[in-house]
Order: C-alpha cells, then sequence, then structure tokens
C-alpha cells in the first residue's frame, strides 16, 4: 500500500471516529433503536455486496479450477432473494405506518 | 481396517493451524457491541423464538465468508482491487460508498455502548469515548495482522462470559433448542410478525456484513495461504461462522430467559446489565456488559 492511498485511508477512518463521536454527544440517541437501525441498514446492502461477490467467483478466467460449484451459487441466490424481500418489508413497513 | 496414522494427522493439524485465524478472527468481530445489542433486542423483544434465524445465518455467514476467503487466496488479490478490475471504477465507488455508511453506522454504535458502558462504572463518558478513540487509531494505524490476530483470539475468551450468563439465568433449554428447528411457543400478533422480520434482518446485517467481506479477504491476503492449503482455509471458515453462532445462541437466551420471558422492555444500555441481575445475579450482569463493550 503506497503511503497517499493509507493517509486517505487513515483520514477517512479518523474522520467517521470523529463523526460518531459528535453524533453521539450531540443526539444522546438510545444504542438498541440505533443498533437495529443500523444493522438493518447493512443488511439491506447485502444483495448488491452478494451479487458481486457470485459474479467473482463464477468467474473461469479468474478462479479456474475454484469457481463456485451449483450448491454453492444457488444457496446464495436464494440468501440474496430472501433478504431482498425482507428489506422491501422493512422498507414499507417504516414508510407506509 | 482403519489405522491412525499418528504422523499423518500430527501434519494436517499443523497445516490447519498455520492457516488458523482470518475467518475465526472474522467471525469474532461480528459479534461487537452493535451484534450484542442486537442479538440481545432480538431476545428480548421477542423470545426463544428468533432463535430459528440463527441456522439460516450461519450457513449463509459461512458459503459467503468462503467465497471470499477462497477468492483472496485464489487470485491473490484484495476485494477492492478485484472489484475494480472487474467491474470498473463507477462499481467500486458505488460498493465504497455503502460499505462507509454502513461503517460509519456500526462506529457509532459501538461508541454510544462505550457511552454506555462508562455511565454504567460510573466513569465520565466523554473522556472515556475519546480515549478509546485514540487507542483505535492508534492500532489501526500501528497494529498489524498479527497484533489484530492475538487481540481477537484473546477476546473471544471474554464470550465465554456469555455462556455463564445465560446459564445462570435458568432458561427453559428443551425450548432454546427445539427453536432452533423451528419458530413455536409464542403468541403469533401482527406486531410480532413485524417486530421478527426487522429485528430478524438486523441479526442479520449485523453477522453477515458487507465490511467482513473485506476483512476477511484482506486477512487472507496478508496471511499469503497457499492454494494448496484452500481445504484447510475452508474448515476454517466454516468452524469460525458455527463459532459465532454458538456465542449468539447464547447471548439471545440470557435476554429471552429473563427480559422476555418477565416482558421487561429493552430501551437502554443499562437496562440489559440491570434487568439480567436479580435473574442471574450480579456477577453475570456486569460479566454481560463488560461482554457488551468488548
Amino acid at each position: 500500500m503506497s503511503f497517499t492511498k493509507s493517509r486517505t485511508f487513515y483520514l477517512l477512518y479518523i474522520g467517521q471516529l470523529v463523526l460518531a463521536f459528535f453524533i453521539i454527544v450531540a443526539t444522546g440517541v438510545s444504542l438498541f433503536q440505533l443498533a437495529v437501525a443500523t444493522q438493518v441498514l447493512n443488511a439491506l446492502m447485502l444483495p448488491f455486496i452478494f451479487y458481486y461477490l457470485l459474479k467473482l467467483t463464477d468467474k473461469r478466467t479468474l478462479m479456474g479450477k475454484y469457481k463456485n460449484n451449483a450448491l454453492q451459487r444457488y444457496a446464495v441466490i436464494i440468501a440474496a432473494i430472501f433478504i431482498s424481500l425482507a428489506s422491501l418489508f422493512v422498507l414499507a413497513a417504516t414508510f407506509f405506518k | 481396517m482403519f489405522k491412525f496414522n499418528f504422523h499423518q494427522f500430527k501434519r494436517r493439524m499443523l497445516v490447519f493451524l498455520a492457516v488458523f485465524g482470518p475467518a475465526t478472527i472474522t467471525a469474532m468481530a461480528d459479534n461487537d457491541a452493535a451484534g450484542v445489542a442486537t442479538y440481545s433486542l432480538g431476545g428480548a423483544t421477542l423470545g426463544y423464538p428468533i432463535l430459528f434465524l440463527l441456522l439460516a445465518n450461519t450457513i449463509t455467514l459461512a458459503l459467503t465468508q468462503e467465497m471470499g476467503m477462497r477468492l483472496a487466496i485464489v487470485t491473490r488479490k484484495g476485494l477492492g482491487d478485484l472489484i475494480r478490475e472487474q467491474f470498473g471504477i463507477r462499481v467500486a465507488v458505488f460498493i465504497f460508498s455503502a460499505l462507509a455508511i454502513a461503517n460509519l453506522g456500526t462506529i457509532i454504535v459501538d461508541l454510544a455502548a462505550v457511552k454506555t458502558m462508562a455511565s454504567m462504572f460510573h466513569i465520565p463518558a466523554i473522556p472515556a469515548m475519546l480515549a478509546v478513540i485514540a487507542i483505535t487509531f492508534l492500532f489501526v494505524v500501528r497494529g498489524g495482522y498479527r497484533s489484530t490476530q492475538n487481540i481477537m483470539l484473546f477476546s473471544a475468551l471474554f464470550y465465554v462470559t456469555y455462556i455463564i450468563s445465560a446459564v445462570r439465568t435458568r432458561p427453559d433449554w428443551g425450548l432454546a433448542v427445539s427453536n432452533l428447528v423451528f419458530p413455536h411457543g409464542m403468541a403469533v400478533t401482527a406486531d410480532y410478525i413485524k417486530q421478527y422480520v426487522i429485528i430478524g434482518l438486523g441479526m442479520l446485517g449485523t453477522t453477515i456484513t458487507p465490511w467482513g467481506q473485506f476483512f476477511i479477504s484482506s486477512f487472507a491476503y496478508d496471511k499469503q495461504i497457499d492454494v494448496a492449503k484452500l481445504k484447510y482455509s475452508q474448515i476454517e471458515t466454516y468452524a469460525g461462522a458455527i463459532l459465532t453462532s454458538f456465542f449468539t445462541f447464547f447471548i439471545i437466551v440470557a435476554t429471552a430467559a429473563t427480559l422476555f420471558t418477565h416482558g421487561i422492555p429493552l430501551v437502554s444500555g443499562e437496562d440489559a446489565a440491570i434487568a439480567i441481575r436479580p435473574f442471574a445475579g450480579n456477577l453475570a450482569g456486569i460479566l454481560f456488559a463488560v461482554g457488551i463493550c468488548l
């Protein structure tokens, strides 16, 4: 890793820490409500992450004989579908009360 | 007849120990404060039936972590570089932004947990948070793979506290274990189902994280594991996923047996430790609180 690349990373990281500090001091949010909200946000991004992960691990030019087998591929696709459906439900429940 | 070959067994164990680390570390990191808070809320609000999601969670975690690990070992490239190479800069920026947002959320929760811990032990909150920020930053700048590995494996010892807490709450073990297979024993209402999906999705999001993918990829990359040893890394990945869920099980059981059974809502971090105390005793309450912080 080059110096400038890592410097950007560290700046970003310390920026996030400081921002998080001010958000907590300024708002005094409830730990548990915040935890679920942020972790749901995490889950909403998973189908996208899974999509690119599958595309990469399915590529023969990249993985050769180590590419996914059918079981691995379909299990992750099914997981992505379930997560997407649950995400839609949660979004609907949040915005149309 | 099967003959036990000690030398072969010893050699295999040594290879396993050599590749051991990346998946278990990532799995341990998954049970951070945000994770413990989410699992606690799940146990407190929904009781034992939320344990049903654990199996699907574990399988998805194991499968996706194994993919990330295999990708790093076979291509010998970091996940960030691979995404940029294969899908272009636009996709890379998109993934990176998503990651930064999700990361910020988790950092906020982890810092909020420090604040809660500080107030529980009557330590001034703001200096405590600043101290943790300073230590974290120093650690990220100065620490390498080896120090991360040691700290994470050490902190894994503290997860044992959840098992102690859970046992001391005298839970209904039969109900807990049977709920792993199918959800039962609850009053199904529209609100219960809604809470189940929301908290369930949160549980999934805290177990399987976008950053977890980058984490395991960079660890496997740093450790320069040989392709020939891929099998052992796969075994470690699956074992790591099972280990994570093993501790999650006890976190949920502890809160389900106390907070859910007695209808105590979980609002602030203090509640978890205070509410668990009358049922599990002082020590378990404190242990649970310390576990949250780690």
